[in-house]
Parts: C-alpha cells; sequence; structure tokens
C-alpha cells in the first residue's frame, strides 16, 4: 500500500487514502478560516500599532466588549442574528453558483415592508400580528431576490451586477419612504414614527435578546437540512458545481437558480423585519447599514455551512462592537474593525485558490 | 542542404523564382511526447514553396502536436526545422503562420483593426489605420480573397472571416501557410471556392501551404502531395497524382485489429427497440433514419464534427432545435427534456465526460445519485431524500464495477479516466435501460479500460439492449458493431449490414466517398 517507504519495519499502517483525503479536507474546511483569522488579527495588530495603541489591551478590551457579561452578549447575539439569517441565505445561493450581492436590498425591502405593515394595519395585539408581518417581509425580500434570480436564470444578466443595482433601487425607495408615506411629521431627520408597542419584538426579561434571535437559531439547522437531505438542496449542489451535467441529467437550471434567489431574498427579508422590530424601532436611513455587504464576509468565512456561518457571525460581529469600544476607550479608530475583516477574506479567497491548485 | 543554418539567407529573393532544393520547411526527425505518451516518433517533412501540401491523420494521430511544434508553440523533444534554410528556434518564424480551425479574431473590430492587434503599440492614427486597409484592399486583389477592411469581424460569415485568417497572416509576411481544417464550418460551396483559393496562392504566389484535413475528397481537389500520420508516425508521403482516396483511407486507420472482435454471440432478436426518422437539427443533421433492434449494437462511424455531437445531443434531450421523430419500441418520444428519454428507458454514457457526465468536485455517491434522485428510492415523500438510499446505491454500482475508490465520497475528479467511466456506465446500466446510447466511450482511455468498456457494452447487448455507439474509432467500431452507418456532413452516406467490415470502405465513406463504399 506503502510506495517504497523506508519506514520502521513495524510502524503503524499508513492511513488509507479516504482517511488521509478527508483530514485533509477537514484541514481546509477548519484551517482555511483559521488562517484567515490569525492574519486578520495580526494585521489588525500592525495597525493598531500604527495607531498609537497597544495590540495586546485592544484585543483584550474588544474581547471584553464582545463576551464581557450579559449586556454585552445580548449585543452580540442581536448583531449576529440578521448577520446569520443573510449568510444563510448567500450560503444557498453561492451553492447554486448564483452569486447575488443583493441582500442589502433583501433586507432594506423587508424593513420597510414591516414599518409598513406595523405602521398602517390594524393587526393589534393578536398572536399572529407579528408572524404576519414576518412572512410579508420575507414575501417582500424574496421578490426582490426573484428578480435578479429570474433575470439570470431567463436571460442571462449577470446577477453581481443586477442585484447590486437593485440594492440601488431598494435604498431609493426607502429613502421615499421615509421622506413620504411614512415620514414622521414630528421628526428632524428623515424617519417613521416609531413602531407601536405590541409590534416591538418580545425580549427575555432583563436582558436584549429577543425572539428574532431565535429565528436565527431556528434557521440554521434548518438551512443545513434543506441543503444536506431535501432534493432542492441536491439539485442546488449539482447546478452550483456543473450546470451542464445538471442540465444533461435533466434537473432544471433555470428553475433551481430561481428558488434559490427566492429563499435567500426571504431570508434577507425576515432579516430586515428582525431588525427594525427588535433593534431599530423606526424607520430610517440608518436601517440601511451595510450589513448585506458584511454578511458575505460572513457566508465566506464560514465556509457556506450554516454551523461555520454562525461562528463567523459572532467573530465579525464581535469585532463589530469590539473596534467600537476600543475607539471609545483608547482612541483607536473602529474602521481597524472593517479593516481586519477585508484582511480575513481576502485570506480565504487566497488560500483557497492555492489550495485548488494545490489538487 | 547541409549549408550550416548559420549562412544568412534571410534577404533571399521571393521564393517563387528561387525555389531551389534549399527552400522550404524542412523538419527532420521531430519527436515529442507528453509523459509516457508518444505522440510524435521522428517525423520528417519537407514542404516545398509553391505546394499544398496536404496532411491527413486520424483524431490524435499527432498532426496538431505536429503544427504546434512548427509554429513554435512548443519545443520538439528531438529533431530539427529549417525554413528556407535558417534554424527554427524557439518562438518560431515569421514567416510561418497557422490558421487556426477556431478563428483568432477579435469579433467587436474592425478588419483592419485586427490586422494591426499586437504589432503597433500606443495610439493607432487614423493615418496607420488608413494605410492598413489600403494594404488589405491591396493584397485582397491581388490574391483574390475578398474583403472589406473596415467591416466589423462579427458581420462577417465563417467564410469570410477564413478569408480574413490567411490575409492577416500573408500580411504578416508569411510564405509558409497552416491551415487547421479550414472547411471545417464551411458550406459546400465555399468549400470549393476556398480551396481553388488555396492554390492559386501556392501556385501564383509561391506560398508553401499545408491543408490539414479529414476529408479526402479535398485532398485530391487542391494538394500536391499528401502525408498521412497515423500513431505519431509519418506512414505515407506521396504525390496525390499517384493516390487514391482506397489507399489513404487504408494509410489513415491502418489495419490492425487491435482487441478482437466481439461481434454479437447470438442472432439478435431484431425488432426497432430505437428507431430515428428524419431527425434533422438546422446545420448539423440532414434526415437522419435509423434503427436499432434490442440485442444489436449499431455504430454511427464518422470523423468528428460530421453531426456525431447533435446526433449524441438529440438522443440527450439537449437539441431544442431538433425535428424529426425517435421512438422507443414503436412508441414516439418527446426529446426535450432528457427525463423524457430517461424516463423512456434510454441511457446516456456523454461523450464529454466531465461536462455532461460527472461533477468533478463532488463525490462518486452523489454523481451517482444525479439521474435518480426524484425517483424512490432515493427520493422520499415531501421533497427529502435518502442519504443511506444514496449511499447504498453508490456502494452497489462501485462494487458491481469495480470501481477503485476508498470510498463512496471519494470525489469524481479524483479518478483516472477509466474508472471516472465506470462510475458514469453503473449510473446509466443500474436502470437497466431497453436503449443504449454510448458516445465516443473509450475515448482517452488506455487499453485495460478500453477493454473493460468494450466488455460491458458486448455483455449488455447480450441482455437484450439495443446500442447505438456513437464513435470516431474504428478499432472500436469494427470490433463491437453488428451494423455501421456512416455520417459525413450530417448525413447518412453509407450503411454497412454485415461484418467483417471492409475498413477501407468505411475510411473512404468517412472521407465523403460513398460511392466507394457503395
Amino acid at each position: 500500500m506503502s510506495t517504497g517507504m523506508l519506514s520502521p519495519p513495524v510502524a503503524a499502517p499508513p492511513p488509507d487514502p479516504a482517511t488521509r483525503s478527508r483530514l485533509r479536507s477537514l484541514l481546509t474546511t477548519v484551517g482555511i478560516p483559521f488562517l484567515a483569522v490569525a492574519v486578520g488579527l495580526a494585521v489588525g495588530a500592525v495597525l493598531i500599532v500604527l495607531a498609537g495603541g497597544n495590540p495586546g489591551e485592544a484585543y483584550a478590551t474588544m474581547l471584553n466588549a464582545a463576551l464581557g457579561g450579559d449586556t454585552q452578549l445580548g449585543r452580540l447575539l442581536t448583531g449576529m442574528t440578521p448577520l446569520v439569517l443573510i449568510g444563510l441565505g448567500y450560503a444557498i445561493a453561492y451553492r447554486t453558483g448564483f452569486i447575488t450581492i443583493g441582500a442589502q436590498g433583501h433586507y432594506d425591502v423587508g424593513a420597510i415592508t414591516a414599518a409598513a405593515v406595523v405602521l398602517s394595519l390594524p393587526l393589534g395585539t393578536s398572536w399572529v400580528a407579528i408572524p404576519v408581518v414576518a412572512v410579508t417581509a420575507a414575501v417582500a425580500g424574496a421578490c426582490v431576490g426573484g428578480i435578479a434570480g429570474v433575470l439570470k436564470a431567463r436571460l442571462g444578466v449577470n446577477e453581481i451586477i443586477s442585484s447590486l443595482m437593485l440594492n440601488y433601487l431598494v435604498f431609493y425607495a426607502l429613502a421615499w419612504t421615509v421622506r413620504k408615506p411614512l415620514a414622521n411629521p414630528n421628526g428632524f431627520t428623515p424617519e417613521s414614527e416609531r413602531i407601536p408597542d405590541w409590534a416591538a419584538l418580545a425580549t427575555i426579561p432583563g436582558t436584549r435578546i429577543h425572539i428574532g434571535v431565535f429565528v436565527a437559531v431556528a434557521a440554521v439547522p434548518l438551512v443545513w437540512w434543506l441543503m444536506r437531505s431535501t432534493r432542492f438542496g441536491f439539485s442546488s449542489q449539482i447546478v452550483g458545481e456543473s450546470p451542464s451535467v445538471a442540465a444533461a441529467n435533466g434537473i432544471s437550471v433555470a428553475r433551481t437558480i430561481v428558488t434559490s434567489a427566492l429563499i435567500s431574498g426571504a431570508l434577507g427579508g425576515i432579516a430586515g423585519a428582525i431588525m427594525l422590530l427588535g433593534s431599530e424601532f423606526r424607520l430610517s436611513l440608518a436601517v440601511s447599514s451595510g450589513i448585506g455587504f458584511t454578511a458575505i464576509v460572513v457566508a465566506l468565512l464560514g465556509r457556506r455551512n450554516p454551523f461555520g456561518i454562525v461562528l463567523a457571525a459572532a467573530l465579525v460581529s464581535g469585532l463589530t462592537l469590539g473596534s467600537q469600544a476600543v475607539q471609545r476607550t483608547q482612541e483607536i479608530p473602529a474602521s481597524i474593525g472593517t479593516v481586519v475583516q477585508a484582511v480575513m477574506i481576502l485570506t480565504v479567497l487566497l488560500a483557497n485558490r492555492i489550495v485548488e491548485r494545490a489538487r | 542542404m547541409v549549408t550550416p543554418a548559420s549562412t544568412s539567407r534571410i534577404t533571399t529573393a521571393p521564393a517563387a523564382e528561387l525555389s531551389g532544393a534549399d527552400d522550404g520547411v524542412v523538419m527532420q526527425g521531430i519527436a515529442r511526447s507528453f509523459g509516457d505518451n508518444i505522440v510524435l516518433r521522428d517525423v520528417s517533412l519537407h514542404i516545398r514553396p509553391g505546394e499544398v501540401y496536404a496532411l491527413l491523420g486520424e483524431n490524435g494521430a499527432g498532426k496538431s502536436t505536429l503544427m504546434r511544434i512548427l509554429t513554435g508553440l512548443l519545443p520538439p523533444d528531438a529533431g530539427t526545422i529549417t525554413v528556407d534554410d535558417l534554424t527554427l528556434d524557439a518562438g518560431g518564424s515569421d514567416r510561418i503562420a497557422m490558421v487556426h480551425q477556431h478563428f483568432m479574431l477579435v469579433p467587436s473590430m474592425t478588419v483592419a483593426e485586427n490586422f494591426l492587434l499586437g504589432r503597433s503599440r500606443g495610439v493607432v492614427g487614423r493615418g496607420r489605420l488608413r494605410r492598413t486597409c489600403d494594404e488589405i484592399s491591396a493584397l485582397a486583389a491581388e490574391t483574390g480573397l475578398a474583403c472589406d477592411p473596415s467591416a466589423r469581424v462579427d458581420t462577417l460569415s465563417v467564410g469570410e472571416q477564413q478569408r480574413v485568417e490567411i490575409l492577416r497572416a500573408l500580411h504578416l509576411g508569411a510564405r509558409y501557410l497552416l491551415l487547421d481544417e479550414p472547411t471545417a464550418n464551411l458550406a459546400p460551396a465555399e468549400v470549393h471556392s476556398l480551396l481553388a483559393q488555396i492554390r492559386d496562392l501556392a501556385v501564383e504566389r509561391g506560398v508553401g501551404i499545408v491543408l490539414i484535413t479529414h476529408h479526402l475528397e479535398e485532398v485530391l481537389e487542391a494538394a500536391d502531395r499528401v502525408g498521412v500520420l497515423r500513431g505519431g508516425r509519418l506512414v505515407a508521403e506521396k504525390p496525390v497524382a499517384e493516390v487514391t482516396t482506397a489507399e489513404l483511407a487504408r494509410d489513415m486507420v491502418g489495419r490492425d485489429v487491435g482487441l478482437g472482435i466481439r461481434r454479437a454471440a447470438a442472432e439478435p432478436s431484431g425488432g426497432r427497440m430505437l428507431e430515428l426518422v428524419g431527425v434533422s437539427v438546422p446545420g448539423k443533421l440532414d434526415e437522419v433514419t435509423l434503427r436499432v433492434g434490442a440485442g444489436q449494437l449499431v455504430a454511427v462511424a464518422g470523423v468528428e464534427g460530421n453531426g456525431q455531437s447533435s446526433l449524441e445531443d438529440v438522443l440527450s434531450g439537449l437539441a431544442a432545435d431538433a425535428s424529426g421523430a425517435v421512438r422507443i419500441a414503436d412508441r414516439e418520444v418527446d426529446i426535450s427534456s432528457p427525463r423524457f428519454l430517461r424516463d423512456a428507458g434510454v441511457g446516456i454514457v456523454p461523450s464529454d465526460r466531465y461536462t455532461r457526465g460527472l461533477v468533478k468536485s463532488l463525490g462518486i455517491d452523489t454523481n451517482l445519485a444525479v439521474d435518480s434522485y426524484t425517483t424512490p428510492p432515493l427520493a422520499r415523500r415531501g421533497g427529502r431524500l435518502s442519504r443511506s438510499a444514496i449511499r447504498e446505491r453508490a456502494e452497489r454500482i462501485i462494487a458491481a464495477l469495480s470501481v477503485k475508490a476508498s470510498s463512496p465520497r471519494t470525489l469524481a475528479g479524483t479518478l483516472s479516466g477509466g474508472h471516472a467511466q465506470r462510475v458514469v456506465l453503473g449510473r446509466v446500466l443500474d436502470g437497466a435501460p431497453a436503449v443504449l446510447v454510448v458516445a465516443q466511450p473509450t475515448r482517452g482511455l488506455d487499453v485495460g479500460a478500453t477493454e473493460f468498456v468494450w466488455d460491458t457494452l458486448v455483455e449488455h447487448r447480450a441482455r437484450g439492449a439495443a446500442i447505438l455507439l456513437i464513435s470516431s474509432d474504428l478499432d472500436e467500431i469494427c470490433s463491437l458493431a453488428d451494423r455501421v452507418v456512416v455520417l459525413y456532413r450530417g448525413r447518412i452516406v453509407a450503411e454497412f449490414d454485415e461484418g467483417p467490415f471492409d475498413r477501407e470502405a468505411l475510411g473512404s465513406a468517412m472521407g465523403g466517398f460513398q460511392e466507394v463504399a457503395a
């Protein structure tokens, strides 16, 4: 089995190729993200020194800001929630080979829809109220996501460009909404009125942790199951890896892409609704904060694995909270957090290529 | 002939007047291999100015490697090349230009702009462009290769683009042209005018031309001499005036029967399991009608590019613009989706193992489920999959075909070609299809793997399957087929009902000489 190795005569048998290849794939799955984090933090340390700070102290502050106590943990979890939901949506889309960057639009339209529904419909305190809001927001997100999907599937329009442009479209719809139909007559800046109390998501008493967090927690295994154990999950993988093999075997490439686009849109829409009803409480331009792009970092760093995405979301969210804290206490610019994220992504992409070429 | 290459003769007068013995492209003892695969062995060629030299050979005979060496894209392992007595070194010679089968033109640019590509630095002024246009027009008038220098390339027909390529090569100062299957994409009328123009270029301008082709008639029509490559050797070289198509066909395909004949042991039960009636694909297939009985293997022979891939597409359910009827066991089948054909009992082994058959980046188990995950037992209710059924099926097929894989999850891309083909075959055969369509099943496989594929097909035929084998490998066809039809330019031009098959006749028909075969 071994190819002429001059090993000690009674050496343990070499691992069979299957184990070895599985080990190697495990190594890349886990190794690349960790490498990326290490490189990112190292570059961050250099920047902190350049900004006149102490890296050890700064990272300690960051860690404390993310995990230091109940308040911090609550903030971390609520911050992670939209990242996880959007990241899962990206994971499904990317698995299908649908490289959308449109989650910001899905998220914004979800927030707009949620605000419009709770501010204009007399849903009252009925228990169906919140689910209705969530479903309408999901549908709105799916509609926006579906446009890019249909354009790609039917006409071959590049989804990166179409989804990016749809982001702008939705953003200006948001800008119009907060100035005209939902404008707060007493507001100073463009914003809506505060959502009614019944619409605010319930929280665990004494914490900031709202029920939206549990939606994300439930979505993780659900998406994992969807990818692994359903017909859609199977066909999306084939379409993503080789559309020509999929077509030759009668898998509808177009339908699979559109389905993925709809699901990722819906997850983005729900994320937007949760953020509005759980953290923001009123629609404003600040809602459109770039989270749809941060979630790309999460999806790539999490290697499109639902559980990996949770870890990546925790990291990214913690980094954001931490760098804000560092800015407050040590006057180190919070943008270092963004730089670290960017370095991590570049490392992941580079390492992926190197591993692929080494094969 | 033995003048040292260093004596500079680069400033000789035009070749047409001075074509002495030293002129021309002289290749001596060229050898080249890729790894263990010896592609060229000791090939010596002499191409003289003013002649058309036809180079014949089957797919994989070494023609394109030889041409890549001649253009300086690839260094030979051994041998020397001189061009008009100058040693050819890496990087090729300005005097030799290749016109590829797939044109190297930028479609969104005009003809003149394409001429200037890579030959000008910085900004190309209007003056330069106009001068180039004039030069092209003059050259076009002189050579009779009509061409509008200000037309955008993407508005030109294939034939016009071909002329642009040739003109560009001449404009660059080439005195030797290598034309790689120049007629492959042309309509019949264009073929004749192109061949006439090629002859004119040789006779009137003294250009030395290598014409690579599969078509025997083109050799007779345009060439002065013909060389045949087979298995990396130059097996024949003669003046065209002295050859017959039968001879050429024999030289091209060889005589040695490789792995023995495996014709059906029992009489085929006949009937019409698979029947194609007037199947056409615009521009590719023309009214193809054939039938395959149960327990019969019918081979579709032909040089690649004569409609085989369209035929495969039709039977895969992937030819959207096909017309005509396909019947399985006397029932017409809707050919608009791969699923309809599969449900009707047709199994496909695609010619392109990796674009249609297998996803390299996924496991064998996933690849084996690709055709069956929508039906039980792999599919469960509510759109769910049974992962255990997927695994069991994979283990069963891996065992049945002895696929060399350490686990069902081994990535398909890590398998050798032969074992990858076993996975494809296993997947298709697991459904016990009544009709099997097999396209180029042993392409790129070594002898052992080829043997396995052949045995598998024979075994399946013995069980009563109707098999349609689309192949450009005559050894394969002669060893396996009960009947052979020959596809040439999209039409069935010859049929051979009974073996042993006359390889010369087959070769002639494949080269477009059906009258020889008739």
